[in-house]
């Protein structure tokens, strides 16, 4: 019983690392631009997608013989690099030079971004005869640890998942307590006219914490696709995922969203285990086990509005 | 006492200012359309119009009905709804379903698809509407990708094949995707008439100001007495309601549904025919949906670069959707009535120009 719950916990906390890091790139943003970015995903897909074609189509064909890992690392970099200047130019072109800027617009502007790269990327990185391979792995074997007589199967690459990703948002949340941006930060989202008012670039600040966000997305997703071929629509899911869990935490702190990242896939473990045991006039209800986590979750938000770890903040007229 | 004399007209006189009343009307130059959809509709089933034309029309009415919905969320109660796309695929497996394994007449159906639509509305809309209107986005996103899941995995929908009706008989027309003047055509076009009269109407009422006082300052509105809650509960229904009839009728006209059309790329497409058609004017989202649907069927289908990368076209659709939000917030709409503008203004300024060039500059 201990160890099947150990085998089917630490894939679930694999889907976490990569759900957690795109849920604290949405919060990121949410609080310091006060929309919500809908791009997110597709940020971190276009980055997913530079990666894989940098390595498999350029750098494992022109350096053949030299050190695997140096490429990899080299190509993970570059997908960062573009998830953070993604991020940037939809902050500091689209948003900061459009006519009218509020909460709708934005979210409407990320929306329309969703819908380029949705088209973009398929475009530019089409093959028709081959389909993208996925993201390589660093460690790519399976661990067998005997438990009394039964085997605890724990893959390499999940904990290595779970690894960066604790590293990542460790880094993000002591930057946000000590650095002089993690400060910005948090006085842009208690109130951004006062924190101008003191002294804070809060242009700055909001441009950087875009790029931050994209380069936490790209992570993100090139966690997520080495167990998954790289595609268009790869990460709407995860999207889709990193919103539930902001809204379950709760928006108004940082910590929050993350724990929400956490829950929502044990959650789906959880449902996805139950429901293969129950039948309904024949049919398995395995099929329907994200309907049953999506409704928990509405049941949450109906019961706490502002989510499990939220504060309620009170507003000026 | 002197009487006022009032001038009587006669003849072509009083016609032409009772005509003048008529075409005033708001609902006029909607009936025209409607009439002229049907008068080609009728010319082109005696087979003089080809029949990709009239196919390619009755989807992007539907569209557009879909859109109209939008219009009111977006354009008077300033939401957004990323669940577009999953309620029409719920709409269009729902009177499948009920039609062909619970053998329900196709009209009874319809009924019940409107009353899913509007109890699941206000499920998911009083749920999320409680707390900030920006949470409708994000809850509506996570159900079309459920709904979207549900459809490709369950059996009661065929899963990945899809779902295929042999026929489908509505109102006592027989429909199927072998007919090639199909005549649901017609309730299709009578339909997306009288949504748009009632779109104008709800527009021009107390409702509409309502909304638009909503989206314009939510704490001033509250003042007023207007129930926030009830607004944009209201026009999330309509629009939920809209986009199942739309997803019905297209069921309806193509007895076909796959999971793969009710993807997220459809649901943005909406939003972008209302933003580039302009978030306010009914005809501006008419417009909207012809240059994002139908532009695609008769333009860009005939150009090799779209026809190699089918995706390409969604490119063009957001990077339209980026420079109105960011340029042009009224869109094309509003673009006409300036050109409009520049024009008349050209005009005046050209007879007054040849005016003082034929008759010397008047001096003050």
């Amino acid at each position: 019983m201990f160890i099947d719950i150990i085998n089917r916990l630490i894939p679930a906390l694999a889907d976490a690392a990569a759900l957690s890091l795109v849920t604290l790139a949405i919060v990121l943003i949410f609080r310091t631009s006060f929309t919500t970015n809908f791009a997110q995903g597709m940020i971190a897909t276009a980055a997913a997608y530079i990666t894989t074609v940098f390595y498999n189509r350029f750098l494992f064909i022109r350096f053949p013989e030299s050190n695997v890992i140096i490429l990899m690392i080299i190509s993970f970099l570059s997908g960062i690099i573009v998830g953070f200047l993604i991020g940037v130019f939809i902050d500091v072109i689209l948003i900061r030079k459009s006519k009218f800027s509020n909460a709708l617009t934005k979210q409407m502007i990320t929306m329309g971004a969703v819908l380029f790269l949705l088209g973009l990327l398929p475009t530019l990185f089409y093959k028709a005869d081959l389909n993208m391979p996925s993201i390589p792995r660093f460690f790519n074997e399976t661990m067998m640890i005997p438990i009394g007589d039964r085997f605890m199967v724990i893959q390499q690459n999940h904990l290595y998942s779970i690894a960066v990703a604790t590293l990542c948002i460790s880094a993000v949340f002591i930057a946000l307590k000590y650095t002089k941006w993690g400060l910005g930060v948090r006085s842009t989202a208690s109130n951004e006219r006062v924190a101008g008012m003191m002294g804070v670039n809060t242009k700055l600040i909001t441009a950087l914490s875009w790029g931050i966000a994209g380069a936490l997305g790209s992570i993100g997703a090139m966690l997520h696709a080495t167990s998954q071929t790289v595609s268009a629509g790869m990460m709407v899911e995860m999207q889709v995922n990193g919103f539930l869990a902001s809204i379950l935490g709760g928006f108004s702190t940082f910590i929050g969203p993350v724990v929400g990242a956490i829950i929502i896939p044990v959650l789906n473990t959880f449902t996805s285990f139950l429901s293969q045991r129950i039948t309904v006039g024949g049919t398995s209800l395995s099929v329907y086990y994200k309907v049953f986590v999506y409704i928990i979750i509405l049941i949450i938000i109906l019961i706490k509005p502002i989510g499990l770890f939220g504060k309620k903040i009170a507003k000026k007229v | 006492m002197k009487l006022k004399y009032t001038p009587k007209h006669t003849g072509f006189k009083q016609f032409r200012l009772k005509m003048k009343t008529w075409t005033n009307h708001p609902y006029f130059p909607i009936l025209v359309l409607g009439f002229f959809l049907i008068l080609i509709q009728m010319i082109g089933s005696t087979g003089l119009i080809r029949p990709s034309l009239l196919n390619f029309l009755s989807p992007v009415l539907i569209r557009y009905m879909v859109s109209l919905g939008f219009l009111l969320l977006l354009g008077y109660a300033g939401l957004a709804s990323l669940g577009t796309a999953g309620f029409m695929g719920l709409g269009s497996y729902m009177i499948g379903y009920l039609f062909q394994t619970s053998g329900m007449p196709a009209e009874l159906a319809f009924l019940v698809g409107i009353a899913v639509s509007l109890g699941l509305g206000v499920m998911v809309g009083f749920i999320s509407l409680r707390v900030e209107g920006m949470y409708l986005a994000i809850v509506t996103l996570g159900l079309a990708e459920i709904l979207k899941n549900f459809f490709t995995y369950s059996p009661l929908t065929g899963a990945t094949d899809g779902m295929r009706l042999q026929f489908i008989k509505f109102l006592g027309i027989t429909s199927s995707n072998t007919v090639v003047y199909n005549p649901i055509n017609y309730i299709i076009m009578v339909l997306m008439v009288l949504v748009m009269i009632w779109m104008v109407n709800i527009i021009n009422s107390p409702t509409g100001r309502a909304m638009l006082s909503i989206k314009n300052s939510t704490s001033a509105a509250q003042a007023m007495g207007i129930s926030i809650m009830k607004y944009r509960l209201s026009a999330f229904l309509i629009a939920t309601m809209l986009a199942v009839m739309g997803g019905m009728l297209g069921m309806l006209r193509t007895t076909t549904s796959f999971p793969g059309t009710w993807g997220i790329d459809l649901s943005l497409n909406v939003l972008a025919a209302v933003v580039i058609g302009g978030t306010k004017n009914i005809w501006g989202v008419l417009i909207g949906t012809f240059i994002v649907f139908g532009l695609k069927d008769l333009v860009l289908a005939r150009i090799p670069f779209f026809q190699t990368f089918s995706n390409a076209h969604l490119m063009f659709s957001g990077a339209l959707i980026i420079l109105v939000v960011m340029f042009y917030p009224g869109g094309v709409i509003r673009a006409l009535e300036d050109i409009k503008r520049l024009i008349i203004k050209l005009y005046t300024k050209i007879l007054t120009s040849w005016k003082e060039y034929t008759y010397g500059k008047s001096v003050e």
